[in-house]
């Protein structure tokens, strides 16, 4: 078995033993209770909007809760004197949280789809909840770089929360309508996030989901580049041997 | 196996270096034992030879070859064994051996291993069940588990019980015996008498003295005999060399004349070494 499968097959060993699945679907049951009750026939507005809540929040948060873990109990220690390169791990735990978004989508969407009217391609969904989760798990890893506990992790999660993502989501229900603060949300990944979710439905110009999927590719990159590049200190930090 | 030239090191974020100009030499096939006070920079040095702490000065070559020019295959056949807990906590041991297995290419028979350090039959409680030693031992079979050519291990036998620490240290010895090379460090003199083949005393970032444990003891040995005995109702005590016993004239008017309370050959031993020429006073 080649390296990366045997760390991702590890890591959802543990996602599943460390209740990380089990807390990820009790969100997506949240989600699936958010389109029953919301009581309208047609949720092709707002199940994107769910889904990007979804795939921004919780990649950020199984991530550093993961590596937190690792932390607190020591386990990155023996990690980092495996044969593994740094790319393999940062991909492993990616990968693992992609699996994590793309159950909550096939629930939240199998539910939309059977109970209630969508108008939504899943091809495109999952294209979009893919890109999103990996982007987002990257900035999960940066943020458990940056953070001194569990505390600092979930600070840095709010904060991207409150300046990366409520400005969207407060676009998306109608709240923000100048249309020079609209515009500047395309500088967010979250407005391309967004952007792609509602691509099938709406009616965007084909640049637009271009620059959308652009963006998170390119941010995907770039946070890799930044992710790989810190990683030394970060192992420096945590390896007591 | 290591050639350590000039080591220096220094935290990021502190003023001084931690390590400070550092020479030895670890030869394939010895027990290399690293020694000295509580901070001095053992498992700092530690850390740079396993290539978690980049950034450091000086020359460190693994096997002829400089350490930065290895890759991740430098880990394949080098285990290292922590002080610290190391394992996924909810995982039982064999789900965490099983775990890191798949990471190498060689596997030991961690079975045998678990049966040799006696959590054979506890290999499936989860490790956050196990106590202290217990997961120290499976500390130590995590480190074995690549069949390692070469062995870092980081007071192997602390918080050990003796039988315990004694199957570990045989363990040490047959690694040893089986072609293996280790580096290890310990506050516990006791072991460095039964496992090191050579030894280095750090003090103040830097080796003070490297040798075989024998050859320490010849050459800071004083070789004398402690005499406690009764004079006027007191309890004296002297100390005569034993070299020079024979033609020490107060020596036998003590033994003649003196009833005798206690007579002690005094061999100087690791200790005393270790706080002479570590210059830590305990
Ligand atoms: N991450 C770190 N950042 C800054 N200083 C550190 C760090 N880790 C260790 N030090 C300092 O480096 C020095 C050496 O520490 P090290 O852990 O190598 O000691 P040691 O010889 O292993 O001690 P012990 O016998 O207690 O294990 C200490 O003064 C310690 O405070
Ligand atoms: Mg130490």
């Amino acid at each position: 078995m080649s390296l990366v499968a045997a760390l991702f097959r590890g890591e959802l060993e543990r996602q599943a033993r460390y209740n990380i699945i089990a807390a990820s679907l009790v969100v997506a049951i949240v989600w699936v209770g958010v389109l029953h009750f919301a009581e309208i026939g047609d949720v092709t507005a707002l199940l994107p909007l769910l889904l990007m809540i979804d795939s921004v929040t919780m990649p950020i948060i199984l991530v550093g809760a993961s590596m937190f873990f690792e932390k607190q109990e020591g386990s990155i220690r023996s990690l980092l004197v495996s044969p593994i390169h740094h790319g393999e791990y940062i991909g492993s735990k990616a990968a693992s949280t992609v699996v994590t978004s793309v159950l909550t989508l096939v629930i939240v969407f199998g539910y939309a789809r059977i109970f209630r009217e969508v108008h939504l391609g899943f091809g495109a969904l999952l294209g979009a909840v893919v890109l999103i989760s990996v982007f987002h798990a990257l900035v999960g890893v940066l943020i458990t770089y940056r953070a001194r506990d569990f505390t600092g992790m979930l600070m840095g999660m709010f904060r991207y929360v409150v300046i990366i993502m409520v400005p969207v989501v407060l676009e998306e229900v109608g709240i923000i309508q100048h249309e020079l603060l609209r515009r500047a949300l395309f500088l967010l990944p979250t407005k391309a996030a967004s952007t792609l979710l509602t691509a099938t439905a709406a009616d965007f110009a084909p640049w637009e989901i271009g620059a959308s999927i652009a963006y998170l590719v390119l941010g995907i990159v770039a946070l890799t580049v930044l992710a790989l590049r810190d990683f030394s200190n970060f192992a420096a930090r945590e390896s007591g041997v | 196996m290591f050639n350590v030239t000039g080591l220096k090191y220094r935290y990021p974020r502190n003023a001084e270096d931690t390590i400070r100009g550092m020479s030895f030499e670890v030869q394939g096939g010895e027990i290399f034992g690293l020694l000295g006070p509580s901070g001095v920079g053992k498992s700092t040095t530690q850390k740079i030879l396993v290539r978690l702490l980049q950034g450091y000065r000086g020359q460190v070559t693994y096997r002829g070859k400089d350490l930065r020019s290895f890759g991740k295959e430098f880990y394949q056949r080098v285990g290292v064994g922590f002080e610290m807990p190391v394992h996924f906590s909810k995982l039982t041991a064999e789900e965490n051996l099983a775990f890191f297995r798949r990471l190498y290419a060689n596997n030991a028979d961690t079975d045998e291993l678990l049966r040799r350090v006696g959590l054979y039959e506890d290999r499936n409680k989860k490790v956050n069940e196990f106590s202290k030693g217990m997961k120290i031992r499976l500390n130590f079979v995590r480190a074995l588990l690549n069949r390692p050519t070469f062995l870092f291990l980081d007071e192997p036998t602390i918080g050990l019980d003796p039988g315990n620490a004694r199957v570990i240290k045989q363990m040490i010895r047959e690694f040893r015996d089986d072609g293996g090379t280790v580096l290890l460090t310990t506050h516990l003199m006791n072991d460095v008498d039964e496992l090191c083949d050579r030894v280095a005393f750090m003090a103040h970032g830097t080796i003070v003295e490297t040798d075989t444990p024998k050859n320490l003891k010849l050459r800071h040995g004083q070789r004398q005999v402690e005499v406690e005995y009764e004079e006027d109702g007191d309890v004296c005590m002297q100390s005569f060399n034993l070299d020079h016993l024979a033609t020490d004239d107060t020596f036998f008017d003590i033994v003649r004349n003196r009833r005798i309370i206690t007579m002690h050959s005094k061999e100087t031993t690791l200790d005393d070494i270790f706080i002479k020429v570590t210059g830590v006073q305990t």
